[in-house]
């Protein structure tokens, strides 16, 4: 945290010290604390507004904007990562609590009444609550260098940035300011109303949550029991729970009140702790654990005001009248959603607790979550929702119409789900057996429920009573609620399982046709970002990422750029001298000649040489050998010499023959020779064996071997025949190749070996890499990573301070439904800061074909290119053809570096660190060899096209607008209420 | 003629019945319109080749021949073979399919034994009777198409037990003792006199705990590749043939040969074929029901009552003629409003599997209301003149106005009953029987004292309140009976 001057940070610190004021004020009864708290109130609002101008005018100098924000985002996107990063979305959380206190202050100051100090007091506390949380989140610190932007998060980069943290926030804000404006006040009306207003935006904010993440993550699915979800979601139910505490429940309302601004100033710690995978951009810390205390201090004070209440109550339960009815069912009503609500508060703030005391506790997600959450959550709410008719309905239908309807709604449900039990109705095809039988028991109760309120509504609209707005509004209201949740008995299990999408392959001029929509591929375009993102400053050397590139270059110069420079000087060596380019080709072929019967005659010294006892047994000395070898192939060839750690130290140029029968004239053999005792025998005058080709060996000493254990030795006399196979070692000769003159056996260095193998078409992987000219630029060039490499491991001072900030692969497809033509544009982003970041800069949005009320999901991915056995999504690839392409060349190694380990973060992140540098030094190479192809695997291979059927999904979004708009309305009759008063 | 004259709305809202029957109008209609598309939602990839539910499955091979192959997602040999199985299947739909292992196809894995993929079984109507595991070899210059095809039409009807005993003779009997039949005696005769006969000791280890030899081989091919390894002059196509023969006498103790599976789907034809006049007397029942509550609910029987009183004080005598002449002028008068929603039914076939079941629900409804003594009726008041058939078409005619939401059921019953031929008939005719005889009757009735005090009698509360039970009772069956439970 670097706090510093900023003309940003001016406004929002005088707006704290005079809240601090104010709320001091309070807390010692002075009289115009109210004055001092509206005041500092007013002044962080409009510090809000000049808060947002270094984001639109990317001023770095602001740390918030440093970290969030880049020269490649349209200004509304700008302006939206002022609330996209931790600190600044705790600030606008804040401001808009601030913005629904300002009225009740402000009114008040209007009419000379002064606030009751208690809320004064609180809500003071929570504003400085909030706002500390933010300063701890780094929304004021200053970045003195002002060095550039690494850009949003891959996945926050669209249009939803701007509308889901608003309203989200915004109803958490509101809901905290409602209740404790109906709480501490005289002003129920006014603090109902902003509580509504709250609850319609938060309703709305859910809502925009699920669309974007049903849109951006190509999952299909709208809801992932996230932390962050069901953290919103406890707010909302709390809401809910609370303005369901009416008639018998009524004197719970304060406490629930309390209780949701309990749920509110939590919602944020989650999104902001290490509880969630999805949101958490820091770590658990103090910073958020303001708001958790915070949030545990005001759970205290609601459960103080619930248990005094609760013993004030009396619910009926056997109602006899309409009235007793309508009470009963809001009792009931009321009750089941308060345990859900409690229920799903708990489920979270337990973990959190833990989380904070350094414990690890995590909270159920995904398929745990529908384990851990439905068996709760569905029973009770069909619970709740049974008894809308008896509220809604009660003076029409009575008691016993009530009981009517419920037994046969009840009788409905029960032959549905023993139908789908027997298998004879087959409601969503594909679908676990459990959610069909549950979905058979709540589609029942959930269709008679919204018979019964259209009823109502009717009977509403026609009646002619001063309240009619209000009970239409309401009425709609649940009419939303129960259309959203049909939506979802639909959708749900099609959206949350991937395993309902099909897979097929698209190219361009074909057509796929999946049985509910035909696809195909008009054309695609890559296009590079014109944008650049701060690697250099904002990629710590701490990262595995930057460890890895750093641990990979490394490798790559002494391991990979050692081979290659021995093998450039190898070919040097072999082209500068042309009897060693004639020995080359001779090895290259595989130096093997078939020479039949060879006969090596001369003077010469004959003994056995016995390698283990070293001792040798003269046979002949200066005598006039004959060696006669039948069926004879000479081999010349190259050995190569591994150390201990099965580096390549080198190679040996040797040569040997091989024959079926040996006859030695001139020495007689006193025994067997074997394999650790061969006869040597040493020329006085070498003896040439003509090979062709102007090439011959002239032979000085050899060493004969048997070849097998079946070797048969006779002596006859003078002579030797040894039968069955002998092997000679070729100890001493010169290798008479064209002009030049050879020794052999003779060594090599490690580069002339490779250059060998690769001439013989072997070592395919370094043959690539040899061909990939940057690539081999690199490798040759000694003094790179000194240049490219800091002092400590993760340390990248070429790291580019201006990289380019991604690319986007625009498609234009064509979609056939139910006979008509549509044309489709999309466009899958490939963003650098992601890659970088070790979570993925890879975004593919799903395509969206309306289908009644439900979507076609498309989800379309690019294809893999393979490289030295890695593969690589293409869009990275060309990324980083186009820096090698555009950069300096250390600042481009560097990247692909960085790339390479980023995209791998999860291999490397589960290896030995021994092995880090190998696997990273393989993944950059492979990555410069992918990027050498300038054809498209899509021509080729095609894009990944995953289709799948999302049915009622639509109706989803419907339902849960009509609940925001109603409240909406609903909210401004209770201020309008205010306002009378 | 009489005037019409719709008494204070506000009468019509003390009716607490008809809110909650309007409920269940329109719930129930929301309800199985969902059901409707529910059962239809069609994900990707799925031509008819591919089967990815039981339901669709069991459908598909209870009758005629099919070949299916069992396949799973993550086997190599099913990703290779399963393009040509999909040739097939595209060149001569109908025949060959694809069954993918999920979690709710996992039971049909179970229930026929298919421990590894790929599996190809033929079946014919609902019973295995061929069986290979793995890919297809493919003789030199076929294609693995035409391989799996020739197979497929080589054991198309499988082999009977007589053949398949007969081969079990021909290549085992040198070295072990065969069962002489199939039947239960014979196998445990068997099992009984070879005690250390290893392959009766094997096959009697599977029979006591009934399950297949290939289980206790731990798949076809292991049992298969058991059999083969036995004798090398056995063909794999006959190998195949003694391991599903084996197999099927294992698991079945009664000695047919059969898999459980197939009696039950000639049971569930023969109860198909049932299913429709079932459904059509059920509807008639119900419908003669609801006419007969109509004519005694409360809003119409007084003006019954009061006709016939007057009727009566007019002193004249009414005979059989009249009375009968009164009670078709009742029927014309409902079966005009009838018979329009007949009309409209025949051109509302495809929402028949809504409107079925959303009546049976909303004549469930009205009968529990009716039978909790809640009122479901409107108050529709009308002054008469003179004129008995007038007065009876008239009183048709508002029989069905009076009790409308109790009506409206029935004529949902109507409209679905105008697609089934000759049912919407048989229902029509059955309220409108139930409406109109008691006008006969009370026509009738006008001279005679007993016939006067049945009348009476039938019109209490608790008359009523049985009757609507009886209704209830049966909505209740005919839902069950549309949804196929019954």
């Amino acid at each position: 945290m670097e706090l510093g001057l900023h003309y940003a940070v001016i406004l929002p610190y005088i707006g704290m010290i005079l809240t601090l004021a104010g709320t001091l004020a309070a807390a010692s009864g002075r009289r115009d604390s109210a004055k001092l708290l509206t005041a500092g109130l007013a002044v962080l609002v409009a510090g809000w507004f000049v808060y947002m101008i270094p984001f639109i005018r990317l001023d770095y100098t602001l740390a918030e904007v440093a970290r969030n924000a880049n020269n490649d985002l349209p200004l509304s996107i700008r302006a939206a990562t002022a609330w996209s990063g931790g600190g600044g979305s705790l600030y606008l959380y804040t401001t808009m609590i601030s913005i629904g206190i300002l009225p009740l202050l402000a009114s008040a100051w209007r009419r000379g009444e002064e606030p009751p100090r208690s809320f004064l007091i609180i809500a003071g506390l929570v504003v400085l609550t909030a706002f500390a949380s933010a300063l701890l989140n780094g929304a004021f610190d200053v970045n003195p260098r002002g060095v550039g932007g690494l850009g949003l998060n891959p996945l926050l980069k669209n249009y939803w940035i701007i509308p889901h943290p608003l309203t989200t926030f915004g109803g958490y804000a509101l809901l905290i300011a409602g209740a404790l404006v109906a709480v501490y006040t005289g002003r129920r009306l006014l603090g109902m109303g902003v509580f509504v207003l709250g609850w319609s935006l938060l309703t709305l904010g859910i809502m925009f949550g699920a669309i974007w993440s049903y849109e951006t993550f190509g999952w299909g699915g709208y809801w992932a029991w996230d932390p962050v979800e069901i953290s919103e979601l406890s707010v909302w139910l709390m809401a809910t729970a609370t303005l369901h505490m009416l008639g018998p429940l009524a004197p719970l309302r304060r406490g629930f009140l309390v209780a949701t601004a309990s749920t509110a100033l939590f919602a944020p710690f989650v999104t902001r702790s290490g509880l969630s995978p999805l949101h958490s951009f820091a770590a658990a810390d103090i910073g958020s654990a303001i708001l958790l205390i915070g949030s545990i201090a005001l759970l205290a004070i609601a459960i103080y005001e619930i248990s005094g209440e609760a013993t004030k109550i009396r619910p009926t339960l056997k109602p006899r009248t309409p009235a007793e009815l309508a009470d009963t069912s809001i009792t009931m009503a009321g009750a089941a959603i308060a345990v859900m609500a409690v229920f799903v508060y708990a489920s979270l703030l337990v973990p959190g607790i833990l989380n904070l005391l350094g414990k690890q506790a995590t909270v159920p997600t995904m398929r745990q979550g529908v384990e851990f959450y439905h068996p709760v959550l569905l029973p009770l709410f069909l619970f709740s929702i049974l008894w809308l008719p008896g509220f809604f309905l009660a003076r029409r239908l009575g008691v016993r119409g009530f009981t009517g309807l419920l037994l046969t709604e009840l009788a409905i449900a029960v032959i549905l789900f023993l139908a789908v039990k027997k298998g004879t109705v087959n409601l969503l095809p594909g679908a676990p057996e459990a959610t069909k039988l549950q979905v058979a028991v709540a589609l029942p109760l959930a269709s008679t429920t919204l018979g019964a309120i259209l009823t109502a509504l009717a009977d509403a609209l026609y009646r002619k009573a001063r309240s009619r707005a209000r009970d239409v509004g309401l009425i709609l209201l649940h009419t939303g609620m129960l259309l959203a949740f049909v939506g979802v008995l639909f959708s749900g299990t099609y959206a949350f399982n991937d395993r309902f999408f099909h897979t097929y392959t698209l190219t361009p001029d074909s057509r796929i046709d999946t049985g509910i929509v035909s696809l195909g591929l008009e054309s695609y375009k890559y296009t590079t970002y014109k944008g650049t993102i701060d690697l250099k400053h904002h990629l710590s050397p701490n990262t595995l990422t930057a460890a890895s590139a750093w641990l990979g270059i490394q490798m790559l110069a002494n391991d990979l750029g050692t081979a290659v420079r021995e093998v450039e000087f190898a070919k040097s060596q072999v082209e500068a001298n042309t009897t060693l380019r004639a020995l080359t080709d001779l090895l290259v072929s595989d130096g093997f000649y078939r020479l039949g019967n060879v006969t090596l005659q001369s003077t010469a010294n004959a003994s056995i040489q016995n390698l283990t006892s070293s001792t040798i047994t003269i046979i002949a000395t200066n005598k006039n050998l004959t060696l006669t070898l039948k069926n004879t192939t000479l081999i010349i060839t190259l050995t190569p010499v591994t150390g201990q750690d099965g580096g390549l130290l080198g190679a040996w140029v040797v040569s040997g023959m091989q024959a079926g029968e040996a006859v030695i004239r001139g020495a007689a053999l006193p025994g067997r020779i074997s394999f650790h005792s061969p006869l040597q025998i040493n020329m006085s005058t070498p003896v040439t064996v003509t090979l062709g080709n102007n090439t011959s060996l002239e032979i000085a000493s050899l060493r004969l071997y048997p070849a097998s254990n079946n070797t048969v030795f006779v002596v006859e006399g003078d002579n030797t025949s040894i039968r069955g196979g002998v092997f000679v070692e070729i100890a001493n000769a010169t290798l008479h190749i064209g002009e030049g003159r050879i020794r052999i056996p003779i060594p090599t260095g490690p580069g002339y070996y490779l250059l060998v193998a690769l001439e013989r078409g072997d070592l395919e992987e370094l043959n690539r890499i040899l061909a990939c000219e940057p690539l081999r630029g690199i490798l040759m060039n000694e003094t790179l990573p000194a240049r490219v490499l800091g002092p400590n491991v993760g340390e990248l001072p070429a790291l580019p301070e201006k990289a380019p900030s991604g690319l986007a692969l625009d498609l234009v497809l064509k979609a056939g439904v139910g006979g008509s033509e549509k044309t489709i544009h999309t466009r899958i982003r490939f963003e650098a800061n992601g890659e970088a970041m070790g979570i993925h800069g890879l975004v593919t949005p799903a395509v969206l074909i309306r289908k009644g009320l439900g979507d076609i999901y498309v989800n379309v991915q690019p294809p893999m290119v393979d490289a030295l056995g890695e593969h690589y999504h293409e869009p990275l690839v060309r990324y980083a053809r186009h820096v090698i392409e555009t950069m300096p060349e250390d600042e481009a190694l560097t990247l692909v570096a960085v790339m390479a380990s980023g995209y791998h973060i999860s291999q490397l992140s589960s290896v030995d660190t021994n092995h880090i540098g190998f696997l990273a030094e393989r993944y950059i190479a492979s990555l410069y060899v992918a990027a050498d192809d300038n054809t498209s695997a899509i021509d080729s291979e095609g894009l990944i096209v995953m289709v799948k059927y999302v049915p009622g999904v639509n109706l989803v979004w419907a339902g849960v607008t009509i609940m925001a708009i109603t409240g909406f309305v609903l909210g401004a009759i209770y201020l309008a209420g205010d306002r009378r008063a | 003629m009489g005037k019409l004259r719709l008494r204070d709305w506000k009468d019509v809202a003390s009716s607490a019945g008809v809110y909650a029957l309007l409920s269940i109008i329109v719930g129930s209609l929301i309800l199985f319109s969902s059901v409707y598309f529910a059962e239809r939602i069609q994900q990707p990839g799925g031509l008819a080749c591919t089967i990815t539910s039981k339901s669709v499955f069991e459908r598909v091979i209870s009758n005629g021949s099919k070949a299916v192959m069992f396949s799973s997602d993550n086997c190599p040999v099913c990703r290779r073979m399963e393009p040509y199985w999909k040739q097939l299947c595209e060149r001569e739909p109908g025949r060959y399919y694809i069954l993918k292992l999920n979690e709710e196809t996992y039971d049909l894995f179970i229930s026929y034994g298919v421990l590894e993929t790929p599996t190809f079984i033929i079946f014919r109507n609902g019973t295995p009777v061929a069986r290979h595991v793995g890919a297809f070899e493919v003789p030199h210059g076929q294609s693995v198409a035409s391989a799996m095809e020739a197979w497929v039409n080589a054991n198309i009807k499988g082999s009977s037990p007589q053949e398949a005993l007969a081969l079990l003779n021909k290549y085992c009997s040198s070295c072990h003792t065969v069962p002489k039949g199939t039947s239960r005696e014979d196998i445990e005769s068997w099992i009984s006199a070879n005690p250390s006969d290893p392959f009766a000791k094997r096959f009697a280890q599977a029979y006591s705990q009934g399950i297949t030899l290939s289980q206790l081989y731990n798949g076809t091919s292991g049992l298969v590749g058991m059999i083969l390894s036995m004798n090398n002059t056995i063909p794999l196509e006959d190998a195949e043939k003694i391991a599903l023969f084996l197999d099927n006498l294992a698991t079945n103790r009664s000695g047919e040969g059969t898999r459980l599976t197939a009696p039950k789907t000639q049971e569930e034809n023969k109860e198909g074929q049932t299913g429709e006049t079932g459904l059509a007397a059920m509807s008639a029942a119900a419908a003669l029901t609801a006419g007969l509550i109509a004519a005694f609910s409360p809003c119409v029987f007084p003006l019954l009552l009061s006709y016939t009183a007057m009727l009566q004080a007019s002193g004249k005598e009414h005979g059989l003629g009249a009375a009968v002449r009164s009670g078709l002028a009742a029927a014309a008068g409902v079966g005009l409003i009838g018979v329009l929603f007949v009309l409209l039914g025949s051109t509302a076939q495809k929402i028949n599997s809504v409107l079925v079941p959303a009546a049976a629900s909303v004549l469930l409804g009205a009968g529990v209301l009716g039978a909790l003594d809640i009122p479901t009726f409107v108050n529709i008041g009308v002054r008469t003149r003179r004129g008995l058939t007038s007065f009876s078409f008239l009183y048709g005619i508002l029989a069905v106005q009076c009790s409308f939401p109790l009506v409206a059921g029935t004529l949902m019953l109507l409209t679905a009953g105008g697609s089934l031929k000759g049912v919407g008939l048989i229902v029509l005719l059955a309220f409108i029987l139930g409406v109109s005889a008691p006008v006969s009757l009370a026509v009738a009735a006008s001279g005679r004292a007993s016939l006067r005090r049945l009348l009476a009698k039938a019109s209490t509360k608790k008359a009523l309140r049985y009757a609507n039970a009886v209704l209830a009772v049966m909505g209740l069956v005919m839902l069950a009976y549309s949804l196929g439970l019954i």
